[in-house]
């Protein structure tokens, strides 16, 4: 699954390593309906060793787990999870091999209203191939703010 | 349907294996149940009410919730509380059930509350603006007054 999406400018220091003490590995998971439930607990964790505020990452957990599950009964019925800390962002990638109901942001539900509230952005893309949207969330880093260019596709 | 809902048989993928490491790739188990749904009858300020206690997570993968909410929401009762002081999460698909029960209740003249959300629960529900939908109360008795 490609992954082209803009990258931040600036070099960006590892706030957290998810799921691993290893710096700079990234959170690469795969879900289906049988593995949501423990999904979310693993975002949670990552989130917080990011540096993610509680509540915050209560947030990125709910958003994730949103778009999991539209992966889950609107596309494929499984997907997969790429989670990367990095210059000051937290950025979460949902992507699935399903066919998809139409360019994920024009299917408006609650879970995705929920989605945009809670994300600093919020970038998708949907083909044939399948559908990928990429959440980022600002850390209350000391690095500076960090501007990421918007991808349409 | 795909598996992964309470009382499905489902194969223990490396998700499940990590959760229950004793379990290997193919065994075939029950599946853990991560919300429990009670039923139950009090006696309110205003005659008999239902309470619906809701424990764990609920969320696409729980069905079970919209299969008790609407079973309890067809036998019209007066006031339909939903206590979920014992959820700590809910996702969009688990309110929408709520939401459902409370639509069907009031279109019968019954009232439907959320009563007791955690801190998390709570913010999910002011998150999603549905606290500004459905009536929610600290207590069984504040919600039926």
């Amino acid at each position: 699954m490609p992954n082209n999406l803009p990258r931040c400018g600036q070099v960006g220091t590892v706030t957290g390593a998810c799921g691993s003490s290893e710096a700079g590995k990234e959170f690469d998971e795969r879900f289906d309906a049988a593995t949501l439930h423990s999904l979310r607990e693993r975002v949670a964790a990552c989130a917080a060793a990011a540096g993610m505020p509680e509540d915050r990452a209560m947030y990125v957990t709910l958003a994730v787990h949103e778009l999991a599950a539209n992966a889950v009964r609107h596309g494929a019925g499984s997907g997969r999870l790429l989670i990367h800390a990095a210059g000051g962002t937290l950025r979460c990638q949902v992507s699935d091999a399903g066919p998809g109901t139409g360019p994920w942001p024009l299917r408006q539900g609650h879970g995705l209203w929920i989605v945009q509230a809670v994300a600093d952005q919020v970038t998708a893309s949907s083909g044939p191939d399948g559908s990928e949207i990429t959440l980022v969330f600002g850390l209350p880093a000391e690095a500076g703010p960090c501007h990421l260019g918007t991808q349409e596709t | 349907m795909p598996p992964g809902y309470p009382g499905d048989l489902i194969r223990a993928g490396p998700g499940l294996a990590r959760t229950f490491p004793w379990l290997t790739g193919g065994d075939i188990i029950a599946c853990v149940t991560q919300l429990s749904v009670s039923v139950g009858a009090e006696d309110g300020a205003g005659g008999s009410r239902t309470v619906v206690r809701l424990v764990g997570e609920a969320d696409v993968t729980t069905p079970v919730l919209g299969e008790v909410l609407s079973a309890e929401a067809a036998k019209k009762p007066r006031l339909l509380l939903v206590d979920v002081s014992g959820l700590t999460f809910i996702d969009s698909a688990a309110l929408h059930e709520i939401v459902r029960a409370y639509r069907r209740l009031r279109a019968d003249g019954g009232r439907l509350a959320i009563v007791s959300p955690s801190y998390a629960v709570d913010r999910i529900l002011q998150l999603s603006a549905l606290d500004q939908v459905i009536p929610v109360h600290a207590s069984a008795e504040e919600a039926d007054v």
